[in-house]
């Protein structure tokens, strides 16, 4: 069940009345209807994929309860290895076991005819999320941060939550579980500031988004038809289409959570404005990324020890980050990449004196150009097609190609041409949000403007989204 | 709550007055026939071509559903009939897939606006569909569609949604200028889907197995009146959309292979509107004459158009 579908409005109207009505006499069978609803929606897609997720809070549950009872640190270790391997199993099997198998008989040139097979595989959607987010809870109860909840219902539920359960943002057991053990009263002005932002999500998603990807699919469908600028500014419109797709999502999922009166992380802080690679992993994926930093950076050392130590920290935790999107080599690279801007910013761009407005200008202009084309490898579906983008923007520099594929193609769909107004918008106001959410934002105009906002947005969404065979949200895919 | 429920309810006003509003302007049928592609191999397509393009006449015209579609060889028929009344004489195949009067009841409506057939033969099948045609609501002029309500019509208002959902997409599609009618290269002169697959028996014994258990299960009289209800109206609603054209009924019983039920059970509701052809015996009982346990294949198709010409002719006389 998709967020931009009509199924998807029915079952959230549905739900909400059905969860506000029961919260009036019980908050235990509110709280049942959540539960409920999520598994409906993410049973939607396939019912088998319930047995995963119940199995999985199920263990977690258990061994939350039995890590707090535990004193020794040896039984202790023990539940946490046979958390990590269950959900970390989970997700291997599911992700990453024929990724591994083809690299083990490409490394060693096993013939794979007379090797192991891989075997068909069905990605559970989401898997990625809810298996981080549960294994957090169980990490946490290990380092004594969190005393484990009392409820099934509540960690069942924070596991299964539907508007962040596909594609997040990553919740933490400490943010979230209180939300749902607490006796919630419904507030006019969270659930209002929840519509908004679903409003702002939509039109990113289904206006900037799914317009933008016509535009890149063509592109990237048949690479060497096109010289180095039209690869290049496909990338960039590309860095746009995954932005908008995925901080579309998180802010439909936030403004859904919020009309049953639940707060999400704030996942996105428009990136793109960023002065440094370090700033722009402070306001990209910012669920991801600081999961990453609490449980695997720090962990590894941090920033403790000497150079070579946090240089090797910083690069497992960005391969390993890189490796949580895919089970392909492209991933691996983009992360790899994403370890050594960092290394290099350090080293070679770090100072302590305030930076004043030319080198801000200057810091932001490079990082916008190196993360804008760090898309490269992540949009690539192998390492072949990623040596086909790298030979074509290198060998072809027919400038003239690039002004025919936006004027004389038909590449450029009607709706596309109109884009070309609607963009430019979208740019310039999320330059003056900077790093305020939408609801935050239009907050500071009058009422009759706000109003008026959103129905432009409506009409904007009917009029050019894409609303038929809308594609998946990319992040679903992880 | 009350405040958030009013407050939802008067933002959406306007958007849902501006959506039944839709309802005012006259669908686009350019728009309509070809918005449905990609259901029954495109087949609204060719028939708008063939209603509002095609200068060629129509004089006998078969509906019905995909089992029409893959039973009568049009363009044998209307070669037949030409030789036998000595005139050109145009037979159509609107066999459309799936079965529901309502979306008949629309094409036809179509069809004489613009042209003037003088016979039109209605599938019949074993039983009345029971239910709304699916692509009904995208082809449906506006009173057609609001007053589709039935009491056991459960598609109603998924109806109304994609009536307002075609009509939105036809104003979108003008406003921003993305709507390109693409002409094929060339649409097949008729109506006519065949295929010259021959189904295994194992599938013919399912479908036996499936009409027995269903005749098995009786139903009440009254149940069957309101379960048919649906359809019995747009029957009688093509029949006298044809009588207003000066176009004659008759109807043609198109039997699954399995049921093995010599007429339909609505026989004698057909006769008070016109004749009742009933195909010989041979042609359903012989499985090569299948494609599969529900559609005729090219052989019985070509048996099935042989039968028919005689019966024709006598109406073309």
């Amino acid at each position: 069940m998709l967020f931009n579908t009509s199924t998807f409005f029915v079952f959230l109207v549905l739900t909400f009345l059905f969860y506000w009505k029961a919260a009036q006499y019980s908050k235990k069978t509110s709280q049942l209807i959540l539960l409920i609803a999520s598994y409906i929606f993410y049973g939607w897609w396939d019912w088998r994929f319930l047995i995963l997720i119940i199995v999985s809070s199920a263990a977690d549950f258990l061994i939350g309860r039995l890590l707090f009872n535990k004193q020794k640190a040896i039984p202790r270790k023990l539940l946490l290895l046979t958390s990590l391997f269950i959900n970390l199993g989970i997700l291997f099997f599911f992700k990453y076991f024929n990724f591994f198998i083809d690299s083990f008989q490409a490394l060693t040139g096993i013939d794979a005819e007379n090797s192991w097979n891989t075997i068909n595989i069905i990605l559970p959607v989401g898997i990625s999320f809810y298996t981080f987010q549960t294994l957090s809870y169980t990490i946490d109860i290990y380092r004594r941060r969190i005393q484990p909840t009392q409820s099934a219902l509540a960690f069942f539920t924070f596991v299964a939550f539907f508007p962040q359960l596909v594609a997040g943002p990553i919740e933490r057991a400490k943010h979230l579980i209180p939300q749902f053990e607490q006796k919630t009263a419904f507030s006019y002005k969270q659930a209002t500031s929840g519509l908004k932002l679903m409003l702002w999500g939509l039109f990113k998603k289904m206006v900037i988004a799914d317009q933008l990807a016509k535009i890149v699919n063509i592109v990237y469908a048949q690479p060497e038809q096109y010289g180095s600028w039209t690869i290049i500014l496909a990338t960039f419109l590309f860095a746009y289409q995954i932005y908008c797709d995925f901080s579309g999502y998180s802010d439909i999922a936030i403004g859904a959570a919020r009309l049953f009166g639940i707060e999400l992380m704030t996942n996105f802080k428009t990136p793109y404005l960023s002065k440094s690679f370090r700033e722009f992993w402070r306001r990209w994926h910012i669920s991801l990324s600081t999961w990453f930093r609490d449980y695997v950076y720090i962990p590894l050392g941090g920033n403790r020890g000497n150079s070579v130590l946090w240089v090797r920290n910083i690069m497992i935790t960005f391969i390993v980050s890189g490796l949580w999107h895919g089970a392909n080599v492209t991933f691996l690279i983009w992360g790899a990449l994403h370890g050594l801007l960092l290394v290099a910013e350090r080293y070679l761009f770090s100072t302590n004196n305030p930076l004043n407005k030319f080198k801000q200008f200057f810091g932001w202009l490079t990082t916008y150009i190196v993360i804008g084309l760090s898309w490269l490898p992540f949009r690539a579906e192998s390492f072949q097609y990623l040596q086909t983008l790298a030979k074509n923007i290198s060998h072809s520099t027919n400038e003239s190609q690039l002004l025919q594929f936006i004027y004389n193609a038909d590449h450029f769909t009607d709706a596309g041409k109109v884009l070309l107004f609607i963009f430019p918008v979208f740019l310039f106001s999320e330059f003056l949000m900077k790093e305020k959410s939408f609801d935050e934002f239009i907050s500071g105009f009058s009422r009759p403007i706000r109003i008026g906002v959103y129905y432009l947005i409506i009409i904007v969404i009917l009029f050019f989204g894409v609303l038929n065979s809308a594609p998946e949200f990319i992040y679903f895919q992880f | 709550m009350k405040k958030f429920a009013r407050n939802s309810i008067l933002f959406c006003l306007p958007v849902l007055l501006g959506a039944f509003s839709l309802f005012l302007i006259p669908l686009d049928k350019q728009f309509a026939y070809h918005y449905v592609k990609g259901e029954c191999s495109d087949k609204a397509s060719w028939l708008y071509h063939r209603i509002f393009e095609d200068e060629r006449p129509v004089d006998v015209v078969f509906s019905g559903a995909s089992q029409t579609g893959s039973a009568v060889i049009d363009e044998t028929i209307s070669e037949e009939l030409s030789q036998t009344a000595g005139k050109n004489i145009e037979v159509i195949n609107y066999g459309y897939c799936r079965g529901g009067r309502d979306i008949q009841y629309t094409m036809l409506k179509d069809l004489f606006n613009e042209k003037h057939p003088q016979l039109l033969v209605l599938e019949v099948t074993e039983d009345e569909p029971k239910k709304s045609h699916p692509v009904f609501p995208y082809l449906a002029d506006t009173k057609d569609l609001l007053g589709s309500f039935a009491p056991l019509n459960l598609r109603y208002f998924t109806s109304i949604w994609k009536g307002i959902s075609v009509r939105f997409e036809s104003l979108r599609a003008k406003i921003t200028n993305s709507y390109r009618y693409k002409e094929p290269v060339s649409y097949p002169p008729f109506g006519y889907r065949g295929s010259s697959h021959t189904v295994q028996r194992e599938y013919i014994k399912q479908n036996t197995k499936k009409w027995e258990r269903r005749f098995s299960r009786q139903k009440t009289e009254r149940l069957r009146r309101i379960e048919l209800g649906y359809s019995k109206h747009y029957v009688r609603k093509i029949v006298e959309l044809a009588k207003e054209n000066g176009c004659e009924v008759a109807f043609l019983y198109l039997r699954e292979s399995g049921s093995n039920l010599k007429a339909p059970l609505l026989e004698e509701y057909y006769l008070d509107f016109g004749e009742l052809i009933i195909l010989p015996n041979e042609i359903f009982e012989n499985t090569d004459n299948w494609k599969d346990p529900t559609h005729l294949n090219n052989s019985g198709a070509k048996r099935a158009s042989e039968f028919l010409i005689p019966f024709l002719a006598d109406y073309i006389e």
